[in-house]
């Protein structure tokens, strides 16, 4: 029980740690981060009850003051720029991945963490996302859409890496991959 | 006063299909035990079980305190790891200690004298308000045993608290361990503080090789490592 | 690690937490309503006003917390010049530094402990619905207490690469850091046992 304690803690390290490396510009100029990456493999590797815990922490934490969320963001002014709404979904995101990954255990982890991590970490993240910057940037859905397809193809690499990294952590660790143990 | 006792009856260990620890009968009442032997010889294992973090795979343990067969985990037996990095978890040296007596029941107001008398008796008054991130590591593994001390364990076990310590602290918090009332088991490949204990366990490949006086167990030990060195 | 908080004192501080967080959240709720232009400027400057009377150092300060929204302005402006209503572009722009503003300015005169304490209050039912309180206060304190350690794990990873291929790393250390982080996990976890109760 320890262990899944200090785990769930430790991700939530990880998420805050993602966002605090530098960035990696896209060739369209938008800066993305690893974090919302952290999200996908706390889903992925934790499962979907521990992986939303781990979220939860870093989430109540960045909000307590913390600044964490990438960019060094913090407080509570986090609920009030366009990223609310994927931060409010970052919990939902992990819990969909970890469901998934979990769920299709007939299926090499490698393909489950991918589905996972696409449905969890884009398609369910990305609908609380756009309308949190809908409503902070004045926008309609599907202005607000347009918007985020920015951020698609990163995400869609970070969903690829996502599932590259949890089976491998499945080959060394597979006792601490808890979503599939 | 009656001593506290481990029985060891026939405790093997195995993981990932390799076997840790064959087969250890032994029991263990001395005041001060050291367990040497080189790295993978599953001396880390040995005292996990020992303070019942993990169980054996084969075989039983028993833990006689005050004359009573004790149940196991329990915080009579303390242990203090070898990376104080990955013991403490509080910001502060007060809150550090304070943590294990709380856990143990005590009230506000006897944790924060239980903490003051532990400093006290390491002659390190001054630390109480300290943040822990200001300790060097030397510091840092004192206030780990200082922690596991505050606890009033019967048997406290260190398992290569030396581990990255230069020379004069490891003389230092040697002295400290010297002066501990408690059963001490200690596992080190510091040979010399070893010369005063009263048993010396030698193990290899989990088997017990040696197991006597220190005077011959370890004379035997420096022997054979600088004959066997192997990689 | 360090919480968010102005490099100076504040008489804001003396201002009971709770009462700040009403504040705000009323404050925000309102702002939403607002759709003159000139009013949500006047409100926005009123508040940059505010920061400033409180001290040059705490102005900049709060004024670099507004930096990382540059992106998303950026966008408002390229888009609301392509579309011709920059009026509407102006409203959003300002509605947005004025919400970040006001939450940034509570939560830098906050006390963490202040914003813990309420969040435990709001935690302590869930007690009798059988949630560890006690496992949810030892993960906070575990995450405070390694993410300044796992963020130096990684830079030293990125050294460490960046040493024998010259090249600045990016998604090649993730696996060992996470590896060094489930290895951790083990040795916190039995140093945690040895100390504690969590059956409870």
């Amino acid at each position: 029980m320890e262990k899944k304690i200090v785990l769930v803690s430790l991700f939530a390290a990880l998420i805050a740690v993602l966002g605090l490396a530098p960035k990696v510009m896209l060739a369209s100029g938008v800066p993305i981060t690893a974090q919302s990456m952290g999200i996908m493999l706390c889903g992925t590797v934790l499962g979907a009850k521990r992986g939303t815990l781990a979220v939860l922490l870093f989430i109540t934490l960045t909000a307590l003051g913390l600044p964490l969320l990438s960019g060094g963001r913090g407080g509570l002014g986090i609920f009030a720029s366009p990223s609310v709404g994927f931060i409010v979904g970052f919990p939902l995101a992990a819990y969909v991945a970890g469901l998934i990954t979990t769920k299709l255990k007939m299926v090499k982890i490698f393909y489950s963490s991918l589905l996972g991590a696409i449905i969890g970490g884009i398609f369910v993240l990305y609908i609380p996302g756009i309308i949190g910057m809908s409503i902070i940037l004045g926008k309609s859905i599907s202005e607000a859409t347009v918007i985020a397809l920015i951020y698609l193809p990163g995400d869609l690499i970070k969903a690829f890496l996502c599932a590259t990294l949890t089976q491998t952590l499945f080959k060394l660790r597979p006792a601490d991959v808890l979503s599939r143990s | 006063m009656i001593k506290p006792k481990l029985v060891l009856n026939e405790i093997s260990y195995a993981a990932f299909g390799k076997v840790i620890l064959e087969d250890l009968t032994l029991t263990l009442d001395e005041k001060s035990i050291g367990i040497i032997g080189r790295n993978g010889s599953g001396k880390s294992t040995l005292a996990k079980i020992l303070c019942g973090l993990i169980d054996p795979s084969k075989g039983k343990l028993e833990v006689f305190i005050n004359g009573k067969n004790q149940s196991h985990p329990n915080l009579k037996i303390g242990i203090v790891f070898q990376n104080p990095d990955h013991q403490i978890i509080f910001g502060t040296v007060e809150e550090e200690i304070g943590f294990g007596l709380k856990n143990l029941g005590y009230s506000k107001s006897e944790v924060k004298k239980k903490t003051a008398l532990t400093l006290q008796k390491f002659d390190k008054t001054n630390w109480i308000n300290l943040s822990t991130s200001t300790l060097s590591q030397g510091q840092r593994q004192l206030l780990c045993i200082m922690s596991v001390f505050a606890m009033d364990p019967e048997i406290i076990i260190l398992d290569e608290v030396f581990s990255g310590l230069d020379l004069p602290t490891t003389k230092a918090l040697d002295t400290y361990i010297k002066n501990l009332p408690q059963m001490i088991i200690h596992i080190t490949h510091s040979l010399s503080s070893l010369e005063k204990c009263n048993r010396v366990i030698w193990l290899d490949y989990g088997k017990v090789l040696l197991d006597g006086s220190p005077k011959s167990v370890l004379n035997e030990y420096s022997k054979h490592m600088l004959r066997n060195v192997n990689l | 690690m360090l919480a968010l908080r102005f490099p100076q004192h504040t008489w804001l501080e003396k201002i009971p937490a709770s009462m700040k967080l009403v504040l705000l959240a009323t404050a925000t709720s309102g702002i939403f309503f607002v759709e003159t232009l000139s009013i949500m400027v006047l409100l926005l400057v009123t508040t940059i006003a505010f920061q400033f009377l409180l001290g040059w150092q705490i102005f900049k300060f709060s004024l670099g917390l507004l930096k990382p929204l540059l992106p998303f302005i950026a966008i408002i402006v390229i888009w609301h010049l392509y579309s011709g209503d920059l009026g509407y572009g102006a409203l959003i722009i300002s509605r947005l530094l004025l919400i970040v503003t006001l939450a940034n300015i509570v939560t830098c005169s906050t006390k963490t402990s202040e914003i813990s304490e309420i969040i435990e209050k709001i935690i302590s039912p869930m007690r009798l619905v059988n949630i560890n309180t006690k496992a949810i206060s030892l993960s906070v304190l575990i995450f405070i207490r390694f993410t300044p350690i796992v963020l130096e794990r990684q830079k030293i990873l990125q050294l460490a690469y960046k040493c024998r291929s010259g090249k600045r790393p990016s998604w090649q250390i993730i696996v060992p850091l996470i590896l060094s982080i489930m290895d951790d996990a083990d040795h916190v976890a039995q140093a945690l046992k040895s100390r504690s109760t969590l059956r409870e």
